[in-house]
């Protein structure tokens, strides 16, 4: 379909340096959580060089430490990664860490390491105790809520302000305003929320086992309560799913304009687990088992160079399939300006093919989402004309 | 009776790919509608009242696409607001903890 190998130009590296992780989350997508195999030095410099050897076209470029617990990795590792990164960064490129952790394994150590590097953190944290610890828990089934607010007031004890990344499950679906109320009395700055997902070895979340319009009309009833009590308090933390609609909505008259989700894009971001083999689109495939696909290995930064990736037989049918299903978005899809198509790894898990096109999360996260948020600011619209008319 | 289902779509059908196909960029004409009842003030104080109002345009994109007077009030809001804001791709991943990659 799509002619000639792409630049290979990432703006956005995750690195899988451990599969290890201390939680067992009841809806996590991580396959080998107990291998406690540790990327290598050798596979740490060559991530360095490989990266380094892309075609980097901005003045930054971020690395997002992930998947599965990072800190199970050890100080020391990442002691080890911030000075070679730093070390083989070409000049004038502004490199930006990311840690997304669950927060149980930080301490004073961590804090100093990330305040040294302007390390910025991502915690995972499902809301109040009674419904995180639904979910998020040991290996051995004990809660985790405590630890976890244990290290963000370390972290904020250290001057860091770590966003939220929230799973929406069907319990916590039930209680916008305890959910509200639990971010914003806690003083995170940000909160993401994500649904649960059938993604990775976690093949059917349970929010598809509810029926589509019923699920739809939960999240639907959620996502507006939040609104609402985001607007009557003028909307200082910054919720994400809000502000990058709010952001695509501002053009949404601009007939050229169209959203383009980083994981729809070849290359913009590449993630490269701990033995250096590397994949594209969304990150969560590299989680993915497929013997059709290869696992969607594409490459290793041991043995290839990114122009030798972008010309494998591997990636050109992987972009390909990514491209049919995009176009027929573009084509099927009265909401395709507001979300660009992506969700690559929700396709393929959900329905076994990139060319599907509606997946559970398209379906709450961009339709219903912009549903709400259209009816929320319409209506608000009314009334200010109703109250300039008096 | 397939052959007949081929060559004659359901009107259901064809209703629906005519109000897909009017989108002209990406959305339908009722939501294309629904968006017009929203005051474009209203709307830009709503961002606004997120710092970092972002799209996912280019800084180039986005002032090529936005009235000059919007542009003017989005860009004095914060100079590295709208830098981080409409930087192409990455978005909001400059203002946020975690990456949008991440869910």
């Amino acid at each position: 379909m799509t002619s000639g190998p792409p630049s290979v130009s990432p703006s956005l590296v995750i690195l899988q340096p451990t599969a290890l992780c201390n939680l067992n989350c009841s809806y996590c997508y991580l396959p080998d959580r107990r291998d406690r195999e540790l990327m290598s030095d050798e596979v740490l410099q060559a991530c360095a060089s490989f990266v380094f050897s892309c075609d980097l076209r901005g003045s930054e470029i971020e690395f997002l430490w992930h998947a599965g617990e990072p800190l199970a990795a050890g100080l020391a590792f990442y002691k080890r990664a911030f000075a070679l990164i730093a070390e083989r960064a070409p000049k004038g490129l502004r490199v930006r860490h990311i840690v997304q952790m669950n927060g149980t394994l930080l301490n004073q150590a961590w804090c100093d390491l990330f305040a040294e590097y302007e390390v910025d953190t991502g915690l995972s944290v499902d809301g109040p105790a009674e419904i995180h610890d639904l979910s998020r828990r040991t290996w051995s089934g004990r809660p985790t809520h405590a630890k976890v607010m244990q290290g963000y007031r370390l972290l904020r004890r250290n001057g860091l302000v770590p966003g939220a990344l929230c799973v929406l499950t069907p319990e916590s679906l039930k209680w916008p305003d305890k959910m509200y109320d639990f971010f914003k009395e806690a003083g995170f700055r940000s909160v993401g929320f994500n649904v649960e997902e059938s993604e990775g070895v976690y093949r059917r979340s349970r929010l598809q086992e509810v029926a589509a319009e019923q699920i739809r009309a939960s999240y639907d009833s959620f996502m507006r309560r939040i609104w609402q009590r985001w607007r009557a308090d003028g909307g200082p933390m910054i919720i994400r799913e809000f502000h990058v609609m709010l952001g695509c909505m501002l053009t949404a008259h601009e007939p050229d304009l169209v959203r383009e989700p980083l994981e729809a894009i070849p290359f913009s971001i590449i993630t490269i687990r701990r033995d250096g083999r590397l994949s594209t689109f969304s990150p969560e495939l590299a989680s993915t088992p497929s013997s059709e696909y290869g696992n969607f290995i594409l490459g290793n930064v041991l043995t290839d160079t990114p122009s030798q990736v972008a010309r494998s037989a591997e990636f050109a049918r992987l972009r390909d399939e990514v491209a049919v299903g995009q176009e027929r978005c573009k084509q099927s899809c009265e909401y395709y300006k507001l979300c660009g198509g992506g969700f690559q790894s929700n396709r393929f898990t959900e329905h076994g093919s990139f060319h599907a096109t509606e997946t559970l999360t398209c379906r709450l996260h961009r339709k219903t989402l912009a549903d709400v948020i259209v009816d929320e600011l319409a209506s608000e619209s009314r009334k200010l004309v109703l109250e300039k008319a008096v | 009776m397939a052959d007949k289902q081929s060559q004659t779509a359901p009107d259901s059908e064809i209703d629906h790919v005519e109000r897909v196909c009017d989108i002209g960029g990406g959305l339908s004409k009722d939501l294309a509608e629904r968006l017009k009842e929203i005051d474009p003030e209203l709307l830009i104080l709503v961002a606004r009242g997120n710092p970092y109002a972002a799209t996912n345009l280019s800084a180039a994109q986005a002032e090529a696409a936005l009235p000059s007077s919007i542009l003017a009030t989005i860009q004095s809001w914060n100079q590295s607001s709208w830098n981080n804001s409409f930087r192409d791709g990455g978005t909001w991943t400059n203002t946020w903890a975690q990456s949008p990659a991440i869910r």
